[in-house]
Order: structure tokens, then sequence, then C-alpha cells
């Protein structure tokens, strides 16, 4: 049924046709408009055979799913940001296990400075622990991920979790077409668990595990992230079948086959880079886009596929290795092998700077002329950042970062306001 | 964060304290709170208190972690040093800090979330190691920040602005406290200026974990019929045990009391905490039969009030540590490697 709803009102309705046993949360911005509505309609009777844990933290939420879902409950959860980060032991620990819980992250920056905007960085953060790590690029994928997550999970006994941009996709009303309860009952059978605990046949789940054992029971984990790998287009495939549209997969192109330049990116400023690419189509520049819609497992070899004609690759990515780059182009670049293309990473919108048609073209514009810095910051501040690093240079107490930056930021629109007059 | 600052005029008129400070001299920017929440009344509080107490700004760190109660150290003492921890960490990030400086007045300012639900257990540890500190907790039983979810402290039976009944029990951070072994426990309520103020000075004043539980009503989510931290319940469930009326000693005693109606506390500086004591049978210097008295009152739905537990003879972590007077990070090398003359002392002491 179509209608149009806030996202995480959406994703709320996706995941309670999903049939969830116990949801567990504690909020957070930009996540806790999901949980909300999960509880509601738990209180309301709407979502039945159904427990709603109001926990006193992230790492409660995790903890308890981890719980519930060892003995045998489909469980749910969904966080953000410094919330993630707080549930992080917890995080590995679901995924050594090989409990199947799913989870939104609603992205968002991490601090300090504390920053409620949307970026990667806490996703990415978590990325190498064995989480499967989907990332919608709209509404309607965000709601349609949420019900293969459950499948994929559950199948593989592994945990996934869903990544929807913070505030651009969670907060806008979109038009969304909400599957019927039939539907995900076609498509999602009930949890059938790989392990339980269950008094009838005791087990002990957490095992002290040594030099002799370790590194199997990790391969296993990366064994698994392969079957997904297999998996996923399967998924998607049937999805289709079952829901009648296109949602999920590994990746998803655009205007790529023939493309000398493709642009990398995932969740939802794949909408930009779009409407971007269609304009320097019309004026006859040959570019496309690849969105990563499965980031871990990461898609190796149909990444590898799609970029083998492309002349130079541009990945354009909402996070940043301190000390290196980019995390999303150091992935891609193991998919280039023999392809001696020129690959460029280009941080943007970290903390919530929009990133904005002006700027892709003129970002894009640089890579095509081999003008563009092998890793580039799209519309990074250059004097901000200089006048900090030279008071650093004179004074010993330069004092706190993000303050002076803020400072600075005041004397030099003060500074250019007096130039123009 | 706000960056609206107030404008710096002074009207001639304002009084000045022993510094030559007005009031105005501890403020802090213009909050963006709720009009009408209760946690800009106690930055009133702690403003009023701390221009009374003639108190160095330079001198004062304050530290919060995160929600509503968590943004308002922008809004007073503006001239003091600042530190925004991330959520529930304030006590420990407070705790690191008052172990290198311990010449600093350490104001830790949280909320009932930040301290009761994803923070308690770095209340709790900072509270029984004894860290000198004021601990101020804005409670109002929901996580404003966020838009009004039950907190940990939310009365069991309590009704959200959605209608919803609370179903869990509630921690009482008071009875923890007081369990945990801090040395100046107290309750407030933000609409109580009276009795708010003299407690603030009052804490400020005791060395060790001085806590103090704040009821502040959060306009916006918990102020309704059916909720236990509006406005209106607070003051008609209010019992307040005592007042004080804080003497130094070279202050003449001017008020008449009846007997049995007041209790001095003498503290280390050889001033004298005067309690008036509105209930006459409450002891405020003894621990246990200040939680009973607590745990029975609030099964009749009462909040209690007042310096409800105040021990004269606190130490505080730097005593327990035997540290040096000396702020350590104040300590050189010299002080720290007394050199290879001692260094011999002390071995052949040994052989
Ligand atoms: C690790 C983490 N989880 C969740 C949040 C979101 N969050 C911010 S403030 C807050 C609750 C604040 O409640 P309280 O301490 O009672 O402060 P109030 O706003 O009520 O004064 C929450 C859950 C966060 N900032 N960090
Ligand atoms: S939401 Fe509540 S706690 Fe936050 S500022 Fe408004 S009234 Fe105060
Ligand atoms: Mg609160």
């Amino acid at each position: 049924m179509l209608k149009q709803t806030e996202g995480s009102r959406a994703v709320a309705e996706a995941v309670a046709l999903c049939r969830p046993e116990v949801i567990c949360a504690y909020p957070i911005s930009p996540q806790t408009h999901i949980v909300e509505a999960l509880g509601e309609q738990v209180k309301s009777g709407a979502l039945v055979n159904c427990e709603f844990i109001n926990v006193e933290s992230e790492f409660a939420a995790m903890s308890v799913a981890i719980g519930a879902s060892a003995a045998g409950a489909r469980a749910y959860t969904a966080t953000a940001s410094q919330g993630l980060l707080f549930m992080a032991e917890a995080v590995f620990n679901a995924a050594g296990l090989g409990l199947p819980i799913v989870m939104t992250v609603a992205n968002r920056a991490i601090g300090a400075p504390i920053n409620i905007w949307n970026d990667h960085t806490d996703a990415m953060s978590q990325r190498d622990c064995g989480w499967i790590q989907l990332f919608a690029e709209n509404n309607q994928e965000a709601l349609d991920l949420h019900i293969q997550a459950f499948r994929l999970a559950e199948e593989l006994s592994v945990p996934v979790m869903v990544c929807m941009d913070g505030f651009i996709l969670t907060h806008a009303y979109e038009r969304v077409d909400m599957p019927t309860q039939e539907q995900v009952d076609t498509y999602l059978p009930p949890y059938a668990p790989r392990q339980i605990l269950d008094p009838a046949e005791p087990v002990s789940i957490g095992a002290m595990v040594g030099p002799e054992a370790f590194m199997e029971v990790r391969y296993l984990a990366h064994a698994k992230q392969m079957q997904a790998i297999e998996l996923i287009p399967g998924y998607a495939e049937e999805f289709r079948g079952v829901f009648g549209r296109d949602s999920g997969g590994l990746i998803h192109t655009y205007r790529a086959d023939d493309a000398e330049t493709i642009v990398v990116a995932l969740g939802s400023v794949l909408g930009t880079v779009k409407d971007t690419v269609d304009e320097m189509r019309e004026r006859g520049i040959s570019i496309g886009v690849l969105g990563i819609a499965c980031f871990r497992p990461w898609p190796l070899l149909a990444v590898r596929a799609v970029l083998a004609g492309a002349k130079r690759v541009v990945v354009l990515e909402k996070s940043l290795a301190v000390g290196l780059g980019g995390i999303v182009s150091a992935n891609v670049e193991t998919s280039l092998a023999a392809n001696t293309c020129e690959l460029y990473a280009v941080i943007a919108g970290l903390g919530g700077r929009p990133i904005t048609r002006a700027s892709l073209h003129r970002v894009f514009g640089e890579a095509i002329a081999g003008k563009l810095a092998h890793l580039s910051f799209l519309d990074l501040d250059h004097t901000i950042v200089d006048r900090v690093l030279a008071r650093e240079q004179q004074t010993r107490r330069s004092g706190p970062i993000a303050e002076a930056v803020l400072r600075d930021i005041a004397a030099v629109s003060g500074l250019r306001a007096k130039d123009q007059t | 964060m706000t960056y609206l600052l107030k404008p710096k005029l002074h009207h001639p008129t304002l009084p000045a304290n022993r510094l030559g400070y007005t009031r105005r001299d501890y403020e802090g920017k213009i909050s963006t709170l709720c009009a009408g929440c209760g946690h800009d009344s106690i930055s009133a509080a702690i403003i009023q208190a701390c221009w009374e107490l003639a108190i160095e700004p330079h001198k004062v760190a304050k530290l919060s972690g995160i929600g509503c109660s968590s943004k308002t150290p922008d809004y007073f003492l503006g001239n003091s040093h600042g530190f925004n921890t991330v959520h529930g960490r304030m006590p420990s990030v407070l705790t690191g800090a008052n172990l290198a400086n311990r010449e600093l007045l350490y104001l830790g300012v949280s909320g009932d979330g930040d301290s009761a639900s994803i923070g308690f257990g770095q209340f709790a540890h900072s509270i029984r190691r004894g860290v000198n500190m004021v601990y101020v907790v804005e409670n109002n039983g929901v996580y404003g920040l966020t838009k009004g979810q039950f907190s940990a402290t939310a009365d069991k039976g309590s009704k959200s602005k959605r209608g919803v009944l609370n179903s869990e029990e509630s921690i009482d951070m008071v009875m923890v406290a007081l369990q945990l072994g801090a040395t100046f426990v107290a309750r407030s309520f933000s609409g109580d200026k009276a009795q708010l103020v003299p407690l603030i000075r009052a804490a400020i004043e005791h060395k060790g974990s001085a806590f103090l539980d704040v009821i502040s009503p959060c306009v916006a989510f918990n102020n309704h019929e059916g909720s236990t931290r509006s406005y209106d319940y607070v003051r008609e469930h209010n019992e307040a045990v005592n007042r004080i009326d804080f003497i130094k000693t070279r202050d003449a005693i001017t008020t008449d009391y009846a007997p049995g109606t007041v209790q001095d506390v003498p503290q280390h500086d050889g001033s004298v905490l005067r309690l008036r004591k509105v209930d006459a049978g409450y002891d405020a210097s003894n621990r246990v039969t200040a939680m009973n008295y607590l745990q029975q009152r609030a099964q009749q739905g009462e909040i209690v009030t007042g310096l409800l537990y105040v021990n004269a003879d606190s130490e505080d972590l730097h005593h327990h540590l035997n540290t040096v007077d000396i702020p350590l990070n104040q300590l050189n090398s010299k002080d720290l490697c007394p050199g290879l003359a001692v260094l011999e002392k002390v071995n052949a002491a040994m052989r």
C-alpha cells in the first residue's frame, strides 16, 4: 500500500511486519522515532507476541538482544552514533556468537566534538567485527532491507545492521510502498534458530576458546560472510518476486556500463550523485554510478566487474580513516586488482556538511581533468584549518580544537564581511 | 550549544560580593532550554550560591554529561572551566580531573538519565570513592533531550505525557548515595530557591562527595496530571525536614530558636552549619535513621527534602589515597625524583 510517511515510521512498520519478539532500545537521535513507533505498536496491541524493553543504555540494549536471540526470540534493536560505540563490546559479541540480531543504525557522526548530524563514521567503526552491513539509498529501500535482513540473518545465523542516513532518511517524509503482512510472511519464514538455549537440550554459549581453535572460529565468521555474498543477490531476486520491486542486493549501478568515470558511494547521497551524473551526461560526459548496497561482506568481484572498463573511479564517502584517508576507497582498491585506473577518495559530508550538486560537479570535473588530489576533502575550509595549524606552531598551549575552530569561523566571517564593504 | 552571549552591561546598583563581583559575573550564556524548565532555576541557584560565597570563578570546574541538564553549565559561571563529557561519563572524567588537580572546586551537573540510567555505574563509583565534588542531579524523571521517555528515576505508576504508566521500580538516587557512603546528601526542588541556594552553598563547603538530588520539572514532557515530577505534584508532596541557616563562626547568632529545633553541624573550616528543623525528630547526622525515615516517607508518597545527611568528619579520595597537598599536575621532576642519593639510602635500608 502506498503511503506518505516518515522514514523512521516506515522502518518501524516494516520491522513490526517481520514479527519481532523482543525489541530493546535506548533513545538517541536520530534513531529514536523508530523504536518509539515500535513501542507504541506493542503498547497498543497492534504488534502482538512482542516484548518492548526500555533499557538503560545501548550496552544493555545489545546485551538484552543477545540474550533474547540466544533464547530463541527474533530480536531487534536500533541505535546511532555514540550509542553504537557504547555498545561496541556487545556488538562484537553478537557477531562472535553468531546471533541473528537485526539492528538499524541511523547513521550519525561520532564525537568529540559532539555532533548529531549525518555521516557514516558510526557504522564504519564497526565494519570489521562480523556484522553484515547494508546501506539504504532511500526510505523505500530502508524498509525493504529490514525484511531482507531478518531473512539473511536467520539463514546464516549472523547479525545484520541496516544503515540509513540519520535525518536525511529517518526524518524525511517520503512516499513508500508498505508491504502487506501476507507478503512479509511469504518471504520471511518463522525464526528457526541454528543455536538456542533450550532446557530440553542444554548447551552452553560463550565458551573460552584458546589458540587451538580461535582462528577457526574467526575464519568461520568470515566464511559466513562469503556465503552471504552468494545469498544476497538471490534474496533480492526473490524479494522482487514477492514484493514486485528491486531492493537490496550487493550493488546498484546507474549509467555505468560504458562510463569512463565511475562514482562510487553508499547511502542517500546516491540520489544527489545520480542527479549530477544525469546533468553531466547531458553535456556529453561519460560518467556513471556504482552504489554499494552491501558494504559487509565487501562485494569484491561484483565491484571489480563494474569498474573493469573505467578510466577513473571517484569514491565519495562520508567517513574518514584518520591517518589514512578513505575507508570505502580502501575497500574499492581491493577490487581493482590489475585495473590501473585512477582512484580518487573524496571525503564529504562529515558531521552533516551538505553535499551539493555544485560541489559534485566541481570535484567530478577536476577528477576528469586529472586535477584532483587522490585524497581530497569536499568543501573543506582551508583558511580555518590553516589558522588553527599556524597557531599551534606559535603557541604551545593552543587550547581545545573545536572551540578554536568555532571562534575562528566567527572571526574569519567577520573579516570576510569587512572585506566586502 | 548556544553562542548567544549576554551583553556585559551591569546596572551600577547591583551589589558586589567580597571579591567585587556582581551576580552577573557568575552568569553564562543565554539559556536555550524551554521557558519554565526547572533546570534554569537550578542554574540561577548555583549562580546565587557562588556569588554569595564569593567563589573565584577560575577556581571552579564545571563538568557534565549529555542531556538538557548537562547543557546547563553553559548557562552559568561563564568565567569558569567547563567540560562536556559523553553521556553518563561525567563522574569518571571528574574523578580524573580531581585527582590531577585537587585545588579546583568540582561541580558535576547531570540528569537522571545521565546519572541513573546510562551512567549509573559511574555515579555509584564516584560516590563510593568519596571524590571531593558537588554532584547535582537535575531530576525530572525523563530524558528531556530525547523527548520525554521515562528515565530510571521515574516513579512506578507515574504517567507519561502519552498516557503510558511506568511499570518499573524507580531508582532513588538519594538512597543510593546514602548507601554508598556519600558524606553530604540533600534533596531539593528547583522551585524552592530559599531551600536550594543554602544547600548548594553547604555542598560547596563540604569536603567529600556532596550529592544533591534536585527535582526539576520538565515542562515539555513531564509536567502533566499523573506525573510525579510536575510542579504541582512536587509542591503538594514536598516534605522539608529542615532548612539551612548557614552561619559562619564570625557571624553573631542573632536568631533565637526554641530548644530542640536546631541542629548544629561543625564544619572543617571551623564554621558551623545550622539546620533549622522542620521535623523535630529528624537527625541529619545519622545515616541509618535517615535511610529508614526516607523509605517510610517515600512509601507514603512524600518527597522528603532538605539536608538529609551530613558527616562532619568527612574525608575524601585524596585522603584515602594519601596524596600530597600539592596538586599532582603541579609536581615537577624535582618533586617526583628525589635523586640518586635518596635512592641509595632507600636501597641501603633494605639490604
Ligand atoms: C551513548 C548515548 N546514548 C544516547 C544518547 C542520547 N541522549 C542524549 S541525552 C539523553 C538522556 C538525557 O536525560 P537526562 O540525563 O535525564 O537529561 P534531561 O534532558 O532530562 O535533563 C539521551 C538518551 C547519547 N547522547 N549518548
Ligand atoms: S525538554 Fe524538558 S528538560 Fe529539556 S529544556 Fe525542555 S523542559 Fe527542560
Ligand atoms: Mg532527565
